[in-house]
């Protein structure tokens, strides 16, 4: 008998690791396949020899390296301001590649500047972006790749291999090559070039990892591009033809976590307010009724929340602004005042709670708070901001005042938060032991203390785990971010302009981006960046959570 | 034994019955403001959706001369009819039952896992963080992880062992409503894992201490003595992620949902549960129409009554789920086990 | 409770295995891309459903970016853009597939610029749109403007109606989308969208959002235009005479945001397409088919997709 229970104890025990580690690791290939995905996009680029075939199999036209193709010139470019001209590619005839509409390369023999049209109080004028320096001089050079490099092949022999808009080389092969007779560098595809000369058979070079790569200069750092007045920390990836990507990830993440903030900032006191009172202080009897009620706010999903938000709430909110601070500010005021007043009509008889009437009563209360805050932030805003916050803030300030903005996404996601942190929160608070409590009301101290004393320390972890989610949550909520923050990647610090949150972004731009392009693998570390960030987050919490236990703790 | 927390107090009787006369103080009037407001907001948002949907709402045009939801549903012009509205139901109930069927013994798993048979060590705390994070991914990753793994992996090798006869047309190698009930499951995981640990956390030692006392063994403890226990986590875990779960419209866009779906998940042609099938979703219906409402009066109040019939969805799973966590408080309570 | 969801368990893997037997049998067609043909693709799914009931239509539309890539992986037997196919996507499809795909003008519309009806601006010029839209203003070479008030200084308002004071508020669509692209070319020069441009995802959420708010402008495809909000007449530079975008003008092929909308296909070289495919081409380019096109807004496009008719299908 004995060992039949034993038996069943250690196959269980087995089982159970054995599925929860298999769980665990699909978790894990979820991590992995976002690194996996992601971390190519830093390869450094190394040139190597590579022998030329002159047939190339695969659906791609037939490369044709003869003198005569050579002199073909199918990958010309417009504005390139020199006479090595000359790109051999296999793409398909039809397709003539553009790198670059916004910039061009004005060559010398020892420098090279890429310039743009600039912007300016009288028109467009040209100014450099970069300059990249060859002190040996020029010997060849290629021309501009649709992976926006080319290839300078300089009189010592050595080869470069540049990117447009970064004076560095990406890739150098140093071993020096017999110049003589070399005049011109053709791509063969994104990855090859070839150094040509008149009586030999062409040299060709190819560079790994050349077309996916960025550095993280480029995702985090500020960056002058084309056609752009000044440097800037801009998301916008390429699309279309010739438009150069921008890849910068801080609008991203400052936009997801300002929209975070928001949130939590108008749901976090909502919901450990409710839950200390539905946990602590109300009637355990009512708990059945009120606490399935309040949780009833997460049948509300995210898209609804949205839906509504966008075609409702926006048009309104956009008039109701000072309302709403208005609201927002004196509500609690006047409903802890009324505490004040009238608590000496709420006395608790030995052994009885307090009267069923005072949920009722605040509601009340409530009603006549919102009313009158409305009304006070209406008239405030008559009499010190001539009629309109909006236009007072935007005209004396220069702050912008968006219909998108961060006041209506912390609404909107403070409400798609809230169950969670009070749901969570309730439980923790609910299931502490009576005598944490009990121990100080005895001893005189109020209800208020006996919670903050008592009751607190115990329950923190749970409040805290409950916090954790509830800001995951709004890190990772994708549809009201998507219809409601304007998407616009301004990384603005004033809740009443817009954002851009990279969970709306991966919606946008994942399902289109081609499989393992430069822009799939930016958004795949976008998550990645997100990722860390909250790691970090999670990881002091759970710190927090640690200590507080072996503190407080109640189990083991 | 009867644990001494505030949650076995009966009827009326308080937790502050000292014998002393109190006066309700500022901080429980503030609190109580709260949890009025929170109640408050949950009729007001219900009110709102009801007016949008029936009374036609009032969006520029003169309220009260455009047509309500159901004359809109009737004309018919598809694909918002009435039948796709019950087609989005039903796929919307079958993919949220499915996924609850996946997580909830997932969920159960990992978390007895990790509190009872993994011990304390770092490496633990960094799984528990790392579940923590998982909350935290937007949840378009979970599409593409589900459908490059589930869909593109896992169902390619389904269909090469099971339905070979069918190659080259996908039967389980394609979107469909299992694959996007498993990866709703993985976005909701971490919900239901910390809620239940939370749950096995709060449990006195005493509790675990004595059944080992009494000779039983860990497996007998765990299912005997702790899950039962913490049944109302385990609820409340399930609770928030059906919540979550038929919300997020991201994810089921990549793994199974279409605009249109000709034929029902559930039918009485065996095998009764296709779950290969693609299926309609209220969810993605209200995300459709917000962005490509049909030109015409009736487009807000059409999104109106989809969203209402998401939000009543919703709320019968919850409640059902609700109603079955109060059972399971008075069940337990009784048996002297709490 | 844990026996019951065993038992769940069991039969739901039990009928994993029994799952060959559900009915799967009609022919689907799959159709990827754009938005503004949304309205458009989703009548002629309708009345192409009530023709041949035997065949499913599946729509996804998003924006134009999504066409080339299902193409190129062979999910999508059509793919619907507002813009032809770029030159990247050309390669990648030619690299991938080793042919290119095949395009026909199904339709014609226009880029309609809208505000708000408080707004007292009729009409507007292409480099007051690049001022206000682009961040390089690449095509306008002046300054940029954030405000109506200095756009009102600058003579816009030809009504008697009070001026909004406002700042800006420009939508757009996300970048997937065709018209995106094809704003960016057109109006800004191929020049940058500034950050604050709002991006929403779909043409009904840019009118929703220029209805509710006066300061709002945004451009959407001329079948999307709704009379709860104006369409601003465009002046090019070198011209005097507005034209006039309201109504059925949009429609004509006057406005200089005139663009053909494309319907692609793929076929392998010596590969005739499908009956389904056939058959539902044939209806677009019937007369039910063109019938359908002009009351949703649109104009013609031209001969390609008969002649491609008649050498393909026969």
């Amino acid at each position: 008998m004995a060992n039949r229970r034993l038996i069943v104890d250690v196959v269980a025990a087995a089982a159970i690791k054995v599925a929860s580690v298999s769980v665990l690791l699909v978790i894990l290939g979820m991590f992995a396949q976002i690194a996996i995905t992601a971390l190519p996009l830093f390869e450094s680029p190394s040139i190597s020899i590579g022998t030329l075939s002159t047939t190339r199999t695969g659906p791609a036209a037939d490369l044709r390296v003869s003198q005569d193709s050579v002199a073909n010139d199918v990958g010309s470019l417009p504005g390139f301001v020199d006479d090595h001209r000359l790109g051999v590619s296999n793409i398909h005839p039809a397709v003539a590649p553009e790198p670059t509409k916004g910039s061009w390369l004005d060559v010398r023999d020892t420098i090279i500047e890429q310039l743009h049209l600039k912007a300016g109080s009288d028109g467009l004028a040209p100014s450099v972006i970069t300059r990249y320096f060859i002190p040996a001089g020029i010997q060849a050079m290629s021309s501009i790749s649709l992976s926006r490099h080319f290839v300078v092949l300089d009189r010592a022999g050595v080869i470069h291999v540049y990117r447009l808009g970064r004076s560095q080389a990406r890739a150098t092969f140093k071993e020096p090559v017999e110049v003589s007779g070399i005049n011109r560098v053709g791509w063969l595809d994104e990855n090859t070039f070839a150094l040509y000369s008149h009586e030999q058979q062409p040299l060709v070079r190819s560079v790994k990892a050349l077309t996916n790569t960025l550095s993280l200069a480029d995702l985090f750092s500020f960056r002058q591009y084309e056609g752009y007045p000044l440097p800037t920390l801009t998301w916008q990836p390429r699309v279309v033809d010739g438009a150069e990507s921008k890849y910068s990830l801080v609008p991203l993440l400052w936009g997801t976590m300002s929209a975070a903030l928001f949130s939590l900032m108008l749901a976090l006191p909502v919901a450990l307010g409710a839950a200390i009172y539905v946990g602590y202080y109300m009637p355990p009897v009512f708990r059945e009724a009120i606490k399935p009620m309040i949780e009833m706010i997460a049948a509300f999903p995210g898209v609804v929340i949205a839906g509504i938000a966008m075609l409702w709430l926006a048009p309104r909110l956009q008039y109701a602004l000072a309302e709403f601070i208005g609201i927002v500010l004196t509500v609690p005021i006047i409903v802890a005042l009324s505490g004040l007043f009238l608590n000496r009509y709420f006395q608790t008889k030995p052994g009885r709670h307090f009267s069923k009437r005072l949920p009722m009563v605040v509601l009340l209360v409530l009603a006549i708070a919102i009313y009158s805050g409305a009304k006070l932030g209406e008239g405030v805003e008559g009499l010190f901001f001539e009629g309109s916050v909006v236009l007072w803030l935007e005209h004396y300030y220069g702050l912008s005042v968006s219909y998108f903005n961060g006041v209506l996404v912390g609404i909107a996601l403070g409400i798609a938060v809230f169950p969670t942190i009070f749901s969570l929160a309730e439980e923790a608070i609910f299931a502490t032991p009576k005598g944490a409590a009990t121990g100080s009301l005895a001893l005189g101290a109020s209800q208020w203390q006996s919670f903050i004393d008592g009751v607190l320390p115990i329950a923190a972890p749970g409040i805290v785990a409950a916090i954790m989610l509830g800001l995951s949550r709004a890190i990772g909520e994708t549809m009201i971010l998507l219809l409601l923050s304007g998407n616009t990647p301004i990384q603005s610090s004033s809740p009443l302009e817009g954002m851009r949150s990279v969970a709306a972004t991966l919606a946008i731009e994942l399902p289109e981006a081609a499989v393992d392009s430069t822009h799939y693998r930016v958004l795949f570390f976008s998550a990645l960046a997100l990722f860390v960030l909250t790691f970090f987050i999670n990881t002091c919490a759970q710190l927090l959570r640690r200590r507080w236990r072996r503190r407080y703790g109640v189990a083991a | 034994m009867r644990s001494d927390t505030l949650s076995d107090l009966q009827g009326e009787e308080s937790a502050f019955a000292t014998g002393a006369v109190r006066r309700a103080g500022v901080m429980l009037w503030l609190t109580s403001g709260m949890a009025v407001s929170a109640v408050v907001l949950l009729i007001g948002m219900l009110c709102l959706l009801s007016w949008l949907a029936f009374a036609g709402g009032a969006f520029g045009a003169e309220a009260g001369q455009l047509p309500g939801a159901l004359e809109v549903l009737s004309q018919g012009q598809s694909p918002y009819t009435a039948e796709a509205l019950f087609s989005a139901v039903v796929g919307t109930i079958t993919v949220t039952l499915l996924m609850t069927l996946v997580v909830a013994p997932l969920g159960i798993l990992v978390a007895v896992y990790l509190h009872v048979y993994a011990g304390e060590h770092w490496y633990t705390d960094l799984v528990r963080i790392g579940i923590h994070n998982l909350a935290g991914v937007p949840s378009i990753i979970y599409g593409v992880f589900g459908l490059g793994f589930f869909v593109y992996w896992v169902g390619g090798g389904v269909d090469e062992w099971f339905f070979s006869n069918s190659l080259p047309r996908a039967t389980f190698g394609t979107p469909g409503i299992l694959w996007a009930a498993i990866t709703l499951a993985l976005l909701t995981l971490p919900t239901v894992i910390v809620s239940v640990e939370e749950g096995l956390l709060r449990l006195p030692a005493s509790l675990r201490e004595g059944s080992f006392a009494l000779g039983a063994t860990r497996f007998e403890t765990v299912v005997g003595v702790l899950l039962p226990a913490t049944m109302t986590s385990v609820v409340t875990g399930v609770i928030l992620a059906v919540a979550r779960a038929t919300g997020e419209v991201a994810p089921l866009m990549l793994v199974g949902v279409v605009k249109y779906a000709p034929s029902l998940p559930v039918s009485v042609q065996a095998p009764f549960i296709h779950l290969e099938q693609k299926f309609m979703h209220l969810g993605y219906l209200v995300y459709d129409l917000t962005l490509h409402a049909p030109a015409g009066d009736g487009r807000i109040a059409l999104i109106a009554v989809v969203a209402l019939s998401l939000v009543l969805v919703t709320m019968s799973l919850t409640t059902f789920a609700a109603v079955l966590r109060g059972r399971f408080r008075y069940q337990y309570a009784q048996e002297g086990l709490l | 409770m844990k026996n019951r969801s065993a038992r769940r368990l069991v039969v739901v893997l039990a009928t994993c295995l029994f799952a060959s037997m559900s009915a799967q049998g009609a022919a689907t067609l799959s159709i990827v891309g754009s938005d503004t043909m949304s309205r458009l693709v989703t009548a002629w799914g309708d009345a192409f459903r009530a023709a041949r009931p035997d065949i499913t239509i599946e729509i996804q539309v998003s924006g134009s970016a999504a066409a080339p890539p299902a193409l190129t992986q062979q999910v999508a037997n059509f793919g619907v853009m507002s813009r032809p196919f770029s030159n990247n996507e050309l390669m990648d499809f030619s690299r991938t597939r080793g042919f290119l795909p095949q395009g026909f003008i199904v339709a014609r519309d226009s880029l309609a610029v809208i505000a708000n009806h408080q707004n007292p601006a009729d009409s507007i010029s292409l480099e007051d749109l690049d001022r206000i839209f682009s961040i390089g203003r690449l095509c306008s070479g002046r300054s940029a403007v954030t405000t109506w008030r200095e756009l009102v200084d600058q003579g816009i308002a030809e009504s008697g109606a009070p001026p909004i004071t406002g700042r800006i508020n420009p939508l757009g669509r996300t970048a997937v989308s065709g018209s995106y692209g094809f704003f960016k070319s057109n109006v800004l020069c191929g020049g940058d969208f500034h950050s604050r441009v709002v991006e929403l995802p779909g043409f009904a959420a840019i009118i929703r959002t220029v209805e509710a708010d006066p300061n709002a402008i945004g451009y959407v495809g001329s079948s999307f235009v709704e009379s709860s909000v104006k369409v601003l007449a465009l002046q090019e530079p070198n011209k005097d005479a507005s034209t006039d975008m309201s109504g059925k003008a949009a429609r004509r092929d006057l406005s200089p945001l005139t663009r053909d909308l494309y319907l692609y296909l793929t076929l392998a070289p010596g590969e005739l397409p499908s009956a389904s495919e056939c058959a539902f081409l044939r209806f677009v380019a019937s007369k039910q088919g063109q019938d359908i096109l002009i009351e949703s807004g649109f104009m013609h496009g031209d001969d390609s997709l008969s002649e491609g008719l008649r050498v393909s299908c026969g």
